[in-house]
Parts: structure tokens; sequence; C-alpha cells
């Protein structure tokens, strides 16, 4: 250990000995049509530059010789070139970086490098220079647009273990850890400057996550200054899409200001009754101090209102002879109705500062307030019929599972037949609903539908602050705490109570489930004691309201170290976590346990991650990563029935994540490739659900803890140039991501009726669902110097595992089967979503003309054009399941399938 | 102040280009008028009464109707309390009929005075207990029409009226013709005053009477009144009045049905003794003798029984089986009631005799004061079993008042006793 440190030592001293001549070099970098990049990363040796609102960059403090530059940009191609520097000055002139993607047919550019030095192929065994760690190569591109299609995640890792920020302020929800994507939706353009890392690699704006990291730069002042416009068209989620963005770049007042706006509209997208209404809009103002500092505001939001989807069984997708069968909607007034909406306005404001101590020492901070709801309605209904089409009941396939009765073809031929043929049978029947809710009012009696809407209201105080300290030219150091005070409260609110025309619905505040097991106590059913037998009416609160608060603190820091043949970086993070419940209402089923606040639960956690490059030359290079993280559970991981309940699982286990990979890089002007094998074990993973269990025959919530996995694979991506103008694409990834080992079950019975009970699961090599666990690309990407481009890419997927549904892998479940009996195999065995491999094929052509100063575009992106309907993009066994007849017909998997063929078109026009 | 400039086209476009979208998006729905569902016969199809449909059908048969015929009639049944469960009953004026419905909230769509049609096309006529019902064919039997497919067969006509008023009738003189229809009893009153309507465990008849003939009250242990007790006193009973071969069962759709009763009348005690190895609420204390008090059953009666001959040999004992404490304050009009079942002794020697205590704690019975009753019918031999009849107890007061039955034999003459059905019961104050 000594001697390692005197080595390290003696490295510092030599090389600050070493420190020679240093020039400076200036360049713009541009897109192909020749307007401005702001905010690329221009990244010389160990040192970063970013280009300002002109595109313009100075890289000061360069070293003679030669060097690798290297020029990235989220969405474009990362662009390396080997110059020599020989002056004090070097003047690069315009550098063009291509569009990598055609992303959605959003903003389609491309175009020929057109670059005024050109790369030198002959690298000597000097100062090699350094891997950028940027989301930007071939593999990472392609995974995270292309194959997104058929819900390939790279590494098999969940969204929760990715991280998105705006200057140094995270994004992520504190309750799941996901990224709120849909937050700034529809400001493509506005938050399309990004710095983005793939997997462990460092990052200068946080520790970092296991599957990346990006920071959204919106500083208004890096924005180009211009105002762009686009329309599209499509078939897919929605059908009209018109964005506007505009920039003032920095004015000479040192004001610079950026706006945009939004809005995607649809009456109805690929699945009938997904109708869109998306607006979005985004403020940025930046204010220049003084030549070390600037201030920024930004204020964005994306209020969206959508009709969803619900996955269903195959027989109803076969009865109605359509895999985008939707039974949400139903007709009403002859109109489509979704009776499952999603409505959400979460508006983010940041307030950040950013100064330039020194020349080599930068601190960002950001100050961030977010607020707004998320809601999805839904039906409810009391004592009466389930609304729901595709309730099991419903389906011909009841005639034959019902145990109670025997079989009779002609019935349910019948049923098939009102399926084919009657869309009352297989929508929501809206006006039958309603005729329900009239004859319940004539006798007096309360509503029987109604429309309720599940919230969760937020609000959310952030502080993040970094500084990034170029120590010397081998030693870069950042650092960074994050404060955030978080709270939420959850409710349901009376969205429509189905009346009108002449009558008045009401609704009853009870749990009509502990009604019918209780009929002689008055208190159980209650759902909120303190207000017994509360009549609801529209806009009230009622069922459930309780807040969750989570507080949480961080604490981190990377050190890179960069030398001649390797580089390395090591990083250190700890954090504390505390989160409790309080309780709004007083529960009947819980009354001790539900009103007013719960424990407080707090977890420290750390995380450490190290890794090295080796530079066997500028061509080759061999990269190291791993990472040991602890992560507190999330609260919902926790609680058991937080809508009801302050009580926590008896066994609270924090998640250990131990992961490493191992990359081969090449990069040679005409190819450029990374072969990645990768290994991360889960430990004590928790996953959380809810369900109507048929032994009990009430609602349960089902913890299942102490879940370990492990998640193995090997990725590719290789990027050819065949002619100047045309590239071949290749990614792929062979994952084996697995369950190891039987974790447990905590089951609590939301009626009251039993204690809480745990069970073994039986899972152990089961696979992870999700995702495909393999899956791959092969693309063609022509790019015409005349501003014509075109991509076309073949995929496959494969290996994508249907959710297994846990309590069905018990004792419990296989209680009164023996080994031979062939059901075994089949209540434990997990099936595949699709048993062979899926192709697909996209392709995207565009144009772009440019008059004076004015740049038209034009681009059309075909998506699935083989019209591919049989590939399911995810299934999930039910979770019901019959123990008494062990019929696994009665409860079959539900599907989701990806899109068949589907167009974006879009026009714009940038000044 | 290029930046102006700039600033003001963008907020034109910012405002005008989305705009032309609004128009077309705003998702407003108009609430259904509320409907007055008309029914049309169709052409061709003819409407027969309920008695004509029944008489179609043939003891023990089943019928598919193949003809295109159609009846009607007002709903009289609910589900809405689970007693009636899957089944609907309408009636016109020629009498009822049961239509079997795989469906758990009918009433929420076919309620009270609702006038339905029903196309018989395609449905069957069979029996179920000897009572004829207009179903589905499943499986090859009668059975419930399918859910998806009821609105193919029972169709709405105008929203619900009123109720067919009940038929008033008599326990002696039911006919046939008056099954399946909403019936009218009148000064009649319940037999099993202050048990539950049903056992938790399966579907429970009680008996109804005039006091001189009985009909059986059938109630479904899910009905939401289950675990209510049955009143007492003189009143009317509303009902659809059934059959179950070979007997004739009434229904009742709520305890609205149920007129001029009185269910201040509680248990005090209900002891069954139904748990297998337990005496329940009771207890025992052996003065003398080695056997005790037990549980026992014998078919489907349960009983507490003693007996001082076991393994061949007669022993002498002194037993007893000691009620829980009641508050018999809280109370009035007190009844006890139980039944006996004697054998292998006299009848009439003493062997088991009846007391109540108002002193008695716990323990030795023999330290505390007792009273005899002596006003209960006890079997008198071979274990036939023998009501105690209606044994006043509103004399005994006291917040801690026990009942005791004592077992007593020499060697000789030794008799076996079973005694079960414990009832107190009293009118609440």
């Amino acid at each position: 250990m000594k001697r390692f440190l005197l080595l390290i030592l003696l490295m510092f001293i030599t090389t600050t000995l070493i420190e020679a001549q240093t020039s400076t070099l200036e360049g713009i970098v541009t897109d192909i049509t020749g307007s401005p990049l702001p905010g690329a990363s221009v990244n010389v040796g160990n040192k970063t530059f970013k280009t300002d609102a002109s595109g313009k960059f100075t890289s000061d403090g360069i070293g003679y010789g030669k060097t690798d530059i290297t020029f990235v940009l989220d969405g474009y191609e990362t662009k390396t070139m080997n110059i020599e520097v020989n002056s004090s000055s070097v003047k690069l002139g315009y550098i063009q970086v291509k569009t990598s993607v055609a992303d959605n047919g959003n903003d389609n550019q491309g175009g020929t490098t057109l670059s005024t030095v050109e790369s030198d192929d002959d690298i000597k065994d000097q100062n090699v220079s350094s891997l950028l760690h940027s989301a930007n190569d071939p593999f990472v591109s392609i995974a995270s647009y292309t194959l997104s299609a058929g819900y390939f995640r790279p590494r098999g890792y969940d969204n929760e273990y990715s991280e998105v920020l705006i200057g140094g302020l995270e994004l992520s929800d504190p309750e799941t850890g996901r990224p709120n994507f849909s937050d700034w939706s529809g400001l493509n353009d506005a938050t399309r400057y990004k710095e983005s890392s793939y997997g462990l690699n460092p990052t200068r704006f946080s520790f970092g996550a296991l599957s990346g990291a990006s920071d959204i730069d919106v500083r208004a002042s890096h924005q180009p200054k211009q105002i762009k416009a686009s329309y599209s068209y499509s078939n897919a989620t929605y059908t009209n899409r018109v964005m506007v963005t505009a920039s003032t770049g920095m004015m000479k007042n040192g004001w610079a200001v950026t706006v945009a706006g939004s809005t995607r509209q649809g009456n109805t997208g690929y699945v009938k009754g997904t109708f869109y209404d998306a607006w979005s809009y985004f403020l940025s103002v930046e204010k220049k101090i003084n030549s070390k500092q600037s201030i920024s505001f930004t204020g964005f939001g994306s209020p969206a209102k959508r009709g969803m989807q619900s996955a269903t069984v195959q027989e109803c997708y076969d009865l109605v002879g359509s895999n985008y069968y939707n039974p949400n909607w139903g007709l009403q007034d002859g109109k489509v109705r979704n009776a499952k909406v999603r409505n959400s306005h979460e508006p983010q404001l940041l307030l950040s500062h950013f100064y330039d101590i020194t020349d080599k020492i930068k601190l960002t901070t950001t100050l961030g307030y977010s607020f707004g709801r998320t809601g999805t309605t839904a039906l409810n209904w009391y004592n009466s019929a389930d609304p729901r089409p595709d309730y099991y009941r419903y389906l011909p396939s009841w005639q034959y599972n019902n145990p109670a009765s025997t079989p009779d073809p002609t019935v349910a031929a019948q049923i098939t037949d009102l399926w084919k043929n009657d869309e009352n049978t297989r929508q929501i029947d809206w006006d039958n609903l309603y005729q329900v809710n009239y004859l319940s009012a004539l006798s007096g009696e309360q509503s029987r539908y109604i429309v309720e809407e599940r919230r969760l209201d937020h609000s959310q105080i952030a502080l993040a602050s970094h500084v990034n300290y170029e120590i010397n030219k081998h030693i870069f150091f950042t650092g960074g705490l994050n404060v955030n005070l978080y709270k939420s409260r959850n409710y349901k609110v009376m969205n429509d109570m189905l009346d009108g025309n002449g009558y008045t619905g009401y609704w009853i505040d009870i749990d009509q489930f502990a009604q019918q097991d209780f009929p002689t106590d008055s208190n159980i059913a209650q759902n909120d004691m303190n207000n017994p037998n509360r009549i609801v009416k529209k806009g009230d609160v009622f069922g459930y309201d309780y807040d969750i608060h989570i507080n949480s603190a961080k604490l981190w820091g990377l050190g890179e170290f960069t030398y001649n043949h390797f580089d390395f970086y090591a990083a250190l993070n700890f954090s504390g976590t505390q989160f409790w419940r309080v309780g709004n209402m007083k529960n009947g089923r819980f009354a001790d346990d539900s009103y007013g606040k719960s424990a407080t639960h707090s977890f420290l956690d750390y995380a450490v991650k190290a890794g090295v490059t080796y530079k066997l030359s500028g061509r080759h290079y061999f990269v190291f990563n791993t990472a040991y993280i602890t992560t507190a559970p999330t609260f919902n991981d926790v609680y058991i029935s937080p809508r009801i309940r302050n009580t926590v699982i008896s066994d609270i286990r924090t998640g250990k994540i131990f992961s490493c990979d191992l990359s081969y890089i090449i990069r040679y002007p005409k190819v450029t490739a990374r072969i990645t094998a990768f290994n991360t074990n889960f430990q004590n993973d928790t996953k959380t659900m809810s369900f109507f269990q048929d032994d009990l025959s009430t609602y349960v919530d089902y913890i299942v803890f102490g879940i370990n996995k492990t998640h193995q694979g090997i990725e590719l991506g290789v990027e050819v140039k065949l002619i100047p103008v045309l590239s071949l694409e290749i990614a792929g990834s062979i994952g084996n991501y697995r369950y190891t080992n039987r974790p447990t079950a905590y089951m609590s019975v939301e009626n009251g009726s039993q204690p809480d009970s745990t069970q073994k699961i039986y899972c152990k090599n089961f696979y992870v669902s999700g995702t495909p666990q393999t899956a791959g690309s092969i693309g063609l990407k022509f790019v015409h110097p005349k501003f014509w481009y075109a991509n076309l890419s073949a995929n496959i997927y494969a290996n994508n595992w249907v959710d297994f549904n846990p309590s069905r892998r018990t004792l419990e479940a296989l209680d009164g089967i023996y080994p031979g009996d062939e059901r075994l195999s089949l209540i434990t065995e997990q099936q595949k979503a699709y048993n062979n491999p899926q192709f697909t094929l996209d392709a995207s052509v565009g144009k772009n003309i440019k008059i004076n100063k004015v740049v038209l575009g034009i681009s059309v992106r075909m998506t699935n054009i083989l019209n591919n309907t049989k590939m399911v993009t995810s299934g999930f066994e039910q979770l019901r399941f019959n123990y008494t007849t062990k019929n696994l017909d009665e409860f079959p998997p539900k599907y989701f399938y990806g899109f068949g063929r589907t167009y974006f078109i879009t026009a714009s026009v940038k000044i | 102040m290029k930046a102006i400039r700039v600033l003001r086209k963008i907020w034109v476009l910012l405002l005008v280009v989305p705009a032309i979208f609004i128009s077309g998006c705003t998702k407003k729905f108009d609430v259904p008028p509320v409907e007055i569902p008309k029914f049309d016969l169709p052409s061709g199809a003819t409407i027969i009464s309920i008695r004509q449909l029944k008489a179609m059908h043939s003891a023990g048969g089943f019928e598919s109707i193949t003809d295109n015929l159609y009846v009607t009639g007002k709903v009289i049944s609910s589900d809405e309390t689970g007693n009636i469960y899957k089944e609907m009953f309408i009636q016109d004026t020629s009498g009822g009929l049961l239509i079997s419905l795989d469906n758990t909230s009918l009433y929420t769509t076919y309620r009270l005075g609702q006038r339905i049609y029903v196309k018989c096309q395609g449905l069957y006529l069979g029996e179920y207990g000897g009572l004829v019902q207009l179903g589905a064919s499943v499986g090859g039997a009668i059975g419930r029409i399918a859910d998806p497919v009821i609105k193919q067969y029972l169709f709405l006509d105008s929203i619900p009226g009123a109720i067919p008023a009940a038929t008033v009738i008599t326990i002696p003189t039911i006919t046939p013709d008056k099954y399946g229809m909403l019936v009218e009893l009148q000064n009649v009153h319940f037999v099993e005053v202050a048990q539950l309507f049903s056992l938790s465990t399966a579907s429970t008849n009680r008996t109804i009477s005039d006091g001189a003939n009985n009909l059986i009250m059938r109630t479904s242990n899910y009905a939401t009144f289950a675990t209510t007790s049955i009143p007492s006193g003189v009143g009317t009973i509303y009902g659809i009045l059934g059959f179950f071969s070979p007997d004739n069962q009434l229904m009742i759709r709520d305890l609205n049905d149920l007129v001029g009763f009185d269910y201040s009348t509680k248990l005090v005690i209900n002891e069954s003794f139904a748990t297998t190895g337990s005496l329940g609420t009771f207890s025992q204390y052996s003065v003398s003798g080695p056997q005790v008090w037990a549980q026992s059953t014998y078919s489907s009666s349960t009983f507490a029984k003693m007996s001082g001959f076991a393994g061949g040999v007669y022993t002498a004992n002194e037993d007893w089986l000691i009620s829980p404490s009641m508050n018999l304050d809280l109370y009035s009009g007190e009844i006890l009631n139980f039944f006996t079942m004697m054998n292998f002794g006299t009848a009439g020697d003493g062997s088991l005799r009846i007391y109540y205590s108002t002193d008695y704690v716990s323990g030795d019975p023999t330290t505390s004061t007792w009273t005899e009753i002596t006003t209960a019918a006890l079997s008198t031999g071979t274990f036939v079993s023998t009501p105690s009849g209606d044994i006043d107890l509103s004399a005994v007061v006291g917040t801690n008042v026990h009942i005791a039955f004592k077992y007593t034999c020499s060697t000789s003459g030794v008799a076996t006793w079973e005694v079960g059905g414990i009832l107190v019961k009293g009118t609440k104050i």
C-alpha cells in the first residue's frame, strides 16, 4: 500500500515537472446544415470544453504533439480527429457533426463530414487520448432508439437504475426512483442537449447510476440562436404535433432567453380509445453576471391527458381479431369514451448558478421546486356487475372453466358471436352504467357505477451543488452534495358520478368487501371512521388519503486520473434516506394503525465504484468498471397496504448491487466497435403487488422481498463506414437475467379477515421479465452531401419472458398436487412471451433544404414496415389463481403487443 | 433590439399554431338521456301467459322451447340481500315464474316492479326440487342463463312501477299454482324465535306457524340478514312461495317482508354443543365418580352426554353441567328451552335435575344455593328426543344467574342423559 502511494506521488511529481508548452485550440461545431451546435463537449486529453451558443469552443492548455480531439453531443455522432498541435494557437475552423439517429422522425438531420482537419491514421505510441464516456456509441444509440420499440432494456435494467438530471439536480421520482420523462415530454428541442454516460462510466455531474446518467443542458446561453418550428403527423400514439422553440442566444446585454411550446393531439392512437391531449411549455432565462458567473432560471411543464390501454388475455384479442383491442373504452353518446384517463401536470422550476471560480474550478448549483399532480381514472362499482367487458366470466371460455357448471358449446358459441358482433359486449356499455345508476336513484339508493381518479399530488424542494476541479492535467476531481425534501398526497377523487339529466347520484365512503364479510360490524367497512358513512359527491376525496414524506441527502466525490496508457477513476457516494407515512383517514379495517403519522424509517447507504482504461493504442482500449452499491428500499417496498395502514414489513432489508463490466473498444476512422461483458448481482430486491386472492375471496397486498437476481450478458456495437456516404451499423445483446434464490412473500389481507402471513416463493433460476433478453439490429445509414439521408434497419428480439405470478410458485398453490401430476409443471413453469424470435424492419428518409438562412426539413420514418402484429412487448401472468381447480385457463396471462406498421412524418423550419 | 423582435415572433407562433388544434380535441361527453326502455314485440312472436309456459313442462322433464314465444311479467324478487341468488321471479296475473340467471346483481337492472319480456325461444324448462324453472341448457340439464347473453332474452319495458299485490294465502290451502308468486301470510309467527335466520354454515330452514300449520322459511347463509335474530310476535310475512320436494317453502327478500314483528327478543344463551370435544360456553363439575359430562354426537344431533356406565361397570356419580353466567336484569320474560334424550333409566327417577342459582361463581357447585326447576318436560327413555317446553324464568332476577343440569346415579339403574339445544331468550329491556 505504501509503495502504491509512493508511486502515485511520484507520478504527480513527474507529471507536474514535465508540464511544457501549451496551445489554444479554437473552432466552431455545427450540424451539417451549418447551424451552430451549442453545448457540445469538446474533449482534448482529460480536458472537457463546451461550445457556446454560437457553437464556438476555445480549448486552452493543450500540450504540444499529436492528440485526439473529440466532439460529443447527445443525438449526434461522436466525432474524433487526431491533430498535431505545434503552435500556440490552432484554428480548426468549422467542424460538422452528423445526427446519430432519426429519433422517431423528430427533427431528422444528417450530413457528411466536411472537416477542415483530416484525421491522422498514423497514431504514434505517445499521448493516447482518453475514451469518452458518452452515450454516443453505436450500441447505445441503437438500443435506446431502435430497439426500444420491442421494449428492449440494455442489460435488462429497470428505469429506476438510470438517472436524468438538469444542472446536477436529479429529476427522479423519489417514490419509485424512476425519472419522470413525461414531465418534459414534447420539449424535444429545448431538452435535446445532454451530457450522458452509459453504465458505470463516470460523469462530471453526479455519482451516476447503474445503467447510466444524463444531464440535460437547458441553459439559454447554450441554445442556438434560432427559431425552430416543426409539424409532425403520425398514426402511432398521437396524430398531430406542433413544436416551436426559439432562443435569443447570449445577447449583448448579458441575457439569453429560450421559450418553447408544443402540443400533441390525437382523437385516437394506434390503439383505439387512446386519445392524446398534451401540451408543454418551457422558459429559460439566463443572465451573465460577470465573466465568471451566470444565473439561470428555467421553468417547464407538460400538462397531458391520455386515454390509456390495458393489457388483456389472448382470448379477447382473438375474439375481436386484433392484438390492439383495448377493453378500456366504450361508446357514450356515440363517441369513444375511455374509462382510464391519465391526467398529469408536474411543473419544474429550477434556479441555477454557474460559477467558474477559476479556469480550473467550476461550481454548479441548482435549486429546484416541483409540484403538481398525476391521476388516472378508473371505473369503480358497488354491489353490481363488473363493468369491464373482459371480466373473465364474460368470456366464452368461462363456460368451460366454470367449475360449478357443465360446459355447453352452444352457450359458448352464442357468447363468441356477441363478442364478434356486439360493440356493447366487447367494450364498456356506458349507457347501461348510466341506466343502472338512474334506476338506483329512482329507488333512492347510492350510485352503482362511478369513475374515480386515483391521484398523486407531490411537491418537492431539492438542492444540488457540485464542483469540477481540474487539479492538474492528470487529475480531475468532481464532488457534490444533494438534498431533497419530498411530499406526496395519495388519494381518490370522485371524478364522475355517471348521473345527470334529472337524477343525481351519491356514493357512500365504505369498503364493500369488508361490508360483505362483516355485515354486523358497522365500523370495519368505514374508509374513514372520522367521517363514517360519508356521502361522497363529485370532486370529493374518498376511499383512501395519505401522505408520503421522503427526505434524502447525498454526498459524493469522483477522482479521474489520466496517464499515458492508463486512465482510472474511483467514486464514492454516501446517502441517507428517511421516509414516513401520514394517514389522513382512520380506516375501519386498521382503526389503530391508519390515522396520523407512522414511525420514521431511516437508511444509510453507500456506493463505491472504480474503473480502469488500458489504452493499448489510440485504436484499442480495454475498459473495466466495477461498483458496489447499497440501496435503501423504497416507500412502497416496505409499507404493507399503504393506502390503509401505517404498518411496514417486519424484515426490512437494504438492497445490494454488485456490478462489473469489461469492454474492448476499437476506434479506427472507418470502424468503431465495442464489445462488453457484464455481470450484475442484485440482492434483496423487492416487488409489491395487489390482487384478488381466490382462496380467501378478498384482495391481498403481496410484498415479495429478499429477491436476488443476476444479470449477465454480452453487448456489441459496431459501426463501419463502407463508403463515405454509407455506414453499416450493428448492435446486439445476449443476456441471461435470472432470479437466483427463493425469496419470501409477505401477504396482508385487505378486508382484515386474516392475520398477515408469509410464503416462500420457489422461483430460483426463473427469468427476469420486461425485456427481450436477446436483441439485435443491423442497419445501413446513408448520408448524401446534398442533405439527403436515409436509414434502414432490421431488428430481432428473442427470449422475452412472461412476468410470473409468485403466489403460484408456493407450497400453498400446489396443495394437493403430488409428484407425477402433469399440472405441476404447468403451474410452476415460466412461459415465453413469444416462442420464435420476432423481426421488425424500420426505415427513414429525409431531406433538408437550405434557402439563405432558412433550413427546411422533411422526414418520414416508418417503423415495423413488415407489419409484425404478433410481437408481445410485455406479458404477465394474472395474479389471480384458482386454488381449488388449479385451472390455469381461468386466469391466463395478459399481453401487450408492439404496434404494427406506423409512420411519423415531420416538416420543420429553422430560422 | 433584435431579441425583442425574435420574441415577438415566438409568441405569435406559440399561441397561434397550437390553437388550431384545440378545437378538434376537447373531449366532452354528453350524459346519455334518461332512457325509458320500450319493448316492441317482434313480428311473428306470440305472448303466452306464465301459466301457459309452465304448462309446457311435464314433471321430471326437460323441454327446449323452439317456438317464438314470449312471456311478460313484473319482477317480484330481488337479489340485493343475497337471500335470492342467481334467480329471479316474475309474475303475471296467471302465475309466477322462476328464471335461472348466472348473475349476482340482477336487482340493479331488474328492479322490483320492473316489467320485463322474456324471449323463451332458445331457453329451456326444467325443474329443481320439483319447482319449474326457465333457464338454459347447461350440459344437457336445466341451468342458469349465461351472464353475457342475459340481455338477449330479457327485455325491459318502461321503468319500475308498482309491485304486483301479494296474494293472500293460508298455510293449509297452498296450491302449486301459487308457486313462484309473491304471497302474503297473515297472523303467523316464527317457531324459532331469537335464533338466527340462518346458520353460518348452510342455508337454514325455519318454521312459520299459524298456530296449527307450519310452513318452511328458507334463508341463505349468504343473506345479509342471516345473522339477525328471528323476531317474536304475530304478524304478516311476505315472500316468494316455492317448493322443494316434498315441502312448500317461503323465501323472503329482505326484512321488510316481515311486518308487525318484535325484534327485541334476544338469545341470552344459545348452546347446541356443535363443537366436537367441547362443551362450548358450558362447563362441567364432577362432585363424585370418575365419569363427566362431555360433548357427543348422534346422527346430526349434537349434545352434552353423561352416564355412570363405563367399561361394563356402573359407578356412582354426581356431575353438574353448568351454564355461563347470565345477567337477567337486562331482560324480561326470559324463557329456557332445551331437549333431552334418556335411556337405561326410569322415567321421572330424578337422575337429571335442573336448577338455577344467583350466587354461584365457579368451581364446586355444592357450596352455592340452587333452586330446582321442575316444570321441564324430560325424556322418558329409549333416547326419545323430548323438548323441554318453554320454561318461564321471568321471576329469576340477578346479574349472575347460572342454569345447571345435575346428573346423579348409584351403581344400579344407571341412566344415560343427553342434553342439547339449550336456549335462554328474553326481551332486551
